[in-house]
């Protein structure tokens, strides 16, 4: 019997030799992150299992020859809310022949993110401009550090910092003018 | 930093600890700079609350490790087919250099055959061939040859029956390079490769003049070829 390896480039280097172990781990590992993502993204429990079949589905199959730059979750993050806004995209049963009203459905299932409406900050979260909001969300929410996000979104680390600096900005502002 | 504090990401740097040592340096002694981060705490623990886990329902989660297991099975399956197209590249990659060079050296002996063929020398050369062993051991006899007669040198043996193409080498003729018994376009070729080499052996020299260059060669690809078609004559 194989040991059970920890690390994550361990897994998936086992993977890549079509282990089940390491395949079996990989799934347990990420799945409750997966489908709390995929339920942020889509607001559905059903849908958040669907998301979370098809996202595991997706990166099974890119093994054997799966090389891993950056964490996992990095790597799963824009498979979630990409196969979830294609969910919803699906999902959207009457499509405007106006192209500006279709341009502004779609761009409100880019940022498909689900406000939590019990959240004190979510009203100030939701004034920041999308890309702030976003990396505001990985960091906070997902609890992911810098280089993560900038794997995460495809984005240079430098854009990250500069985001996070600029959100966590207006956060404090609009914080400081609540109050007041 | 600015206005001597730490800016906005480096105080959420140095709430999770990643910030420099400068910067936990003066968190440690600035309230001020405490307070922000007891903020980014606060929006931290808000944005980040954990929501109830959804239950994976066992069929689901069945399915999911049934899906794990068949594609791990599935990279199974195609890294030993990779194994096995790759192992069968190299085997041909050993084999192709040599069939091609065989390949040249029967082209060489039937064009070689062809020339002396049309001058006569065919028979000349074969009688120099049957005749070379200068060494009494090395003699040839055709088969079928009744083992009791005495050696005889293919000058003065009868014609060859042409049923019987192979040729017995009893003893080790000195066209036989390889020393397999037979004298065949091998040891034409193995005899160009140490010419190659430029290691030949002087037992090699088949014509005997003294050196073994590329006729010698050519006279056992030719006797071989001639031998082995029923043509000793």
């Amino acid at each position: 019997m194989t040991p059970e390896p920890r690390d994550e480039s361990e897994l998936v280097a086992r993977a890549n030799q079509g282990d089940t172990a390491a395949f079996e781990e990989l799934y347990r590992r990420h799945r409750d992150w997966v489908v709390s993502l995929a339920w942020r993204f889509t607001g559905s429990r059903d849908d958040a299992l669907d998301v979370m079949q098809e996202t595991f589905a997706y990166l099974f199959g890119r093994f054997p020859g799966f090389e891993l730059s950056s964490t996992l979750r990095a790597f799963l993050y824009p498979v979630v809310k990409h196969t979830s806004v294609s969910l919803a995209r699906k999902r959207r049963r009457v499509v405007s022949l106006d192209a500006a009203e279709r341009a502004q459905a779609d761009a409100a299932l880019e940022s498909a993110w689900q406000p939590d409406e019990a959240a004190e900050f979510e009203a100030l979260i939701s004034a920041l401009a999308e890309g702030h909001r976003e990396v505001l969300r990985l960091r906070f929410a997902l609890g992911m550090q810098l280089e993560e996000i900038a794997d995460a979104l495809d984005l240079p680390l430098g854009t990250v910092k500069s985001r996070l600096h600029n959100a966590l900005k207006a956060l404090k502002e609009a914080a400081d003018g609540a109050d007041s | 930093m600015t206005n001597g504090h730490p800016t906005e990401l480096e105080l959420e740097l140095a709430r999770t600890g990643e910030a420099d040592e400068a910067t936990l340096r003066h968190v440690e002694t600035c309230t001020a700079c405490r307070g922000r981060i007891a903020f980014l705490g606060r929006v931290a623990a808000d944005l980040g609350r954990a929501r109830a886990p959804i239950p994976v329902p066992a069929e689901r989660e069945a399915a999911m490790l049934s899906l794990a297991r068949q594609d791990a099975a599935d990279v199974r399956r195609r890294l030993d087919e990779d194994r096995r197209r790759s192992g069968r590249r190299r085997t041909l990659l050993r084999v192709v250099p040599w069939a091609a060079a065989a390949s040249v050296a029967l082209a060489f002996g039937a064009l070689w055959i062809s020339r002396t063929g049309e001058t006569g020398e065919s028979e000349r050369v074969t009688a120099t061939i049957a005749a070379a062993p200068s060494d009494a051991s090395a003699t040839v006899a055709m088969a079928p040859a009744a083992p009791s007669q005495p050696p005889t040198r293919s000058a003065e043996r009868p014609p060859a029956a042409p049923a019987a193409p192979r040729v017995a080498v009893l003893g080790r003729s000195p066209a036989d390079v390889n020393g397999d018994g037979r004298v065949d376009v091998i040891d034409a070729y193995v005899l160009a490769r140490s010419l190659e080499g430029g290691r030949p052996a002087a037992q090699w020299d088949q014509n005997h003049d003294g050196r073994v260059d590329r006729t010698d060669v050519d006279r056992i690809a030719f006797a071989a070829v001639s031998l082995r078609s029923g043509g000793a004559k």
